[in-house]
């Protein structure tokens, strides 16, 4: 068997379903990722997981098995943001009034301010909106940088659904990126963490954000 | 003379000069301290004016850079290995040291003064070993037990820093770059003399000082951080000319673990 081969082909695999996901508009209520679009994710990484543990394409097929279950059986298989966007909060001006950014920065970097969940407590089939402020800071003759978005949802310290980062530029300043997602009606109940994270370059940043599942 | 010896003469040299660095600032704690109700705070093991200036660049950091928390695993790994490693330097227990993860996925390290380093998650996964990682957490260590952080002309301008990773393009001698924006000036001496330290600190650590070269060499070339530096492994490969190396440290569990989670 070829690894080097397998190996890329396995990898763009598990890449699919994020770029199957990137077609998202910036600002609109475009359905992001359909059902089962989890599942499949589950199962690239599941298989691309299970090829370099095992190192063979049985390895990946079991791998490939058992993420896919992964996310079926938590009740979030079919995860997706509902809806999406994002807007310019602050001017470069006042981030850097706000919080005291008296110089310009020489390299890229990125910096969540809050990261929340709204409502805080919600029933099985309800909504949450995911809300991500962040600042952006680009070298003087920088005019923008390709930031991604994205969101990870956590129950008792295992990762339940990676929702599907979203890439676009942003320019120097403060942004707040909204995702709206469904709660699935057999979800379980309990306390649920969000991993807000934003990324620019090898710059990145994350925070965390809780709501409660309840009758 | 054998090599081996040429590196200890040298290095109980520098370790002198050391002493002497380590004296000066106990003196100037001394003096500090009588002058606390009068002047600026003054914290054992610091130089005048130290905390203050290290504080302002930090409250500038904190608002800047995305750093981990600190009850975060790595950064309490690093804390631990940081705090270790001082304990085998001279004068290394008198600084009120703090490390900080930055969530920048570029190899790189910071010193700000006052015992506060900054150690990028790119560092910790471009370490190959533990060796490799002590290298770069001893090396900052070395800029603030070499008292670099004493001159007012460090920070002249603006806050100041020293990291392990940037090179000085080849003229002039100083040369100022920053790490977003807090600014440094790169002294080709004051690298020399940092590295020096911290070879006496990884060997009594436990640790091979060759890693310090190691990770020197393996440091991407070219693009926009310019971090490959031929005339500080030129220096280094001199400090280090003729050592042989003993057995390093395992790698600790701690390591592993932080380093694993970090390239998940």
């Amino acid at each position: 068997m070829n690894n080097t081969f397998s190996k890329k082909n396995l990898i763009a695999l598990a890449l699919c379903p994020s770029l199957m996901a990137g077609c998202a508009t910036q600002q609109g209520n475009d359905q992001l990722m359909g059902a089962g679009a989890g599942a499949l994710g589950g199962a690239a990484l599941g298989c691309l997981t299970g090829f370099i543990a095992g190192g063979n394409a049985g390895s990946c097929g079991t791998g490939a098995a058992i993420g896919a279950g992964v996310g079926i059986v938590a009740g979030w298989g079919a995860v997706k943001l509902s809806q999406y966007q994002a807007s310019q909060v602050r001017t470069v001006q006042t981030d850097q009034q706000m919080f005291g950014l008296t110089k310009p920065v020489d390299t890229t970097q990125v910096k969540i301010r809050k990261g929340s969940s709204n409502p805080r407590t919600v029933k099985p089939g309800d909504s949450v909106k995911l809300s991500t402020d962040y600042s952006v800071m680009l070298p003087p003759n920088v005019p923008s940088t390709k930031v991604a978005e994205s969101w990870t949802l956590q129950k008792d310290g295992k990762v339940l659904a990676s929702l599907p980062p979203q890439n676009s530029d942003r320019a120097s300043g403060g942004w707040d990126a909204e995702a709206t997602v469904p709660i699935p009606t057999n979800a379980e109940l309990g306390t649920y963490v969000i991993e807000h994270k934003v990324q620019a370059g090898t710059s990145y940043d994350t925070g965390e954000s809780t709501f409660l599942v309840t009758k | 003379m054998t090599p081996a010896n040429r590196l200890s003469l040298s290095r109980n040299s520098q370790l002198r000069s050391y002493r002497l660095a380590g004296t000066q600032r106990c003196l100037a704690a001394v003096l500090g301290g009588m002058l606390l109700s009068a002047g600026p705070q003054v914290a054992y093991g610091l130089c005048l004016g130290e905390l203050e200036r290290s504080k302002d660049t930090r409250q500038r950091i904190d608002q800047e850079w995305p750093l981990r928390s600190s009850g975060d695993e790595a950064t309490q790994y690093i804390q631990k290995l940081g705090v270790r490693l001082a304990r085998y330097s001279t004068g290394g227990d008198t600084i009120p040291w703090r490390f900080f993860v930055v969530r920048n996925l570029s190899p790189n390290a910071f010193s700000i003064g006052a015992g506060t380093v900054y150690v990028t998650e790119g560092a910790i996964t471009f370490a190959r070993n533990e060796s490799e990682l002590a290298a770069i957490i001893a090396h900052e260590l070395g800029h603030e037990l070499a008292g670099h952080f004493c001159s007012q002309a460090t920070y002249s301008g603006s806050p100041g820093l020293f990291d392990i990773f940037s090179a000085a393009p080849p003229s002039p001698q100083l040369q100022e770059v920053g790490a977003g924006s807090v600014r440094q000036t790169i002294d080709p001496a004051k690298e020399e003399q940092a590295d020096q330290i911290a070879i006496s600190i990884l060997q009594a650590a436990g640790y091979s000082p060759l890693a310090l070269l190691q990770v020197a060499r393996r440091l991407p070339s070219g693009g926009e951080t310019h971090l490959l530096d031929p005339r500080r492994i030129q220096s280094l490969e001199r400090i280090l000319d003729g050592y042989r190396d003993v057995p390093a440290l395992p790698d600790s569990e701690d390591f592993k673990e932080v380093r694993r989670e970090l390239m998940r």
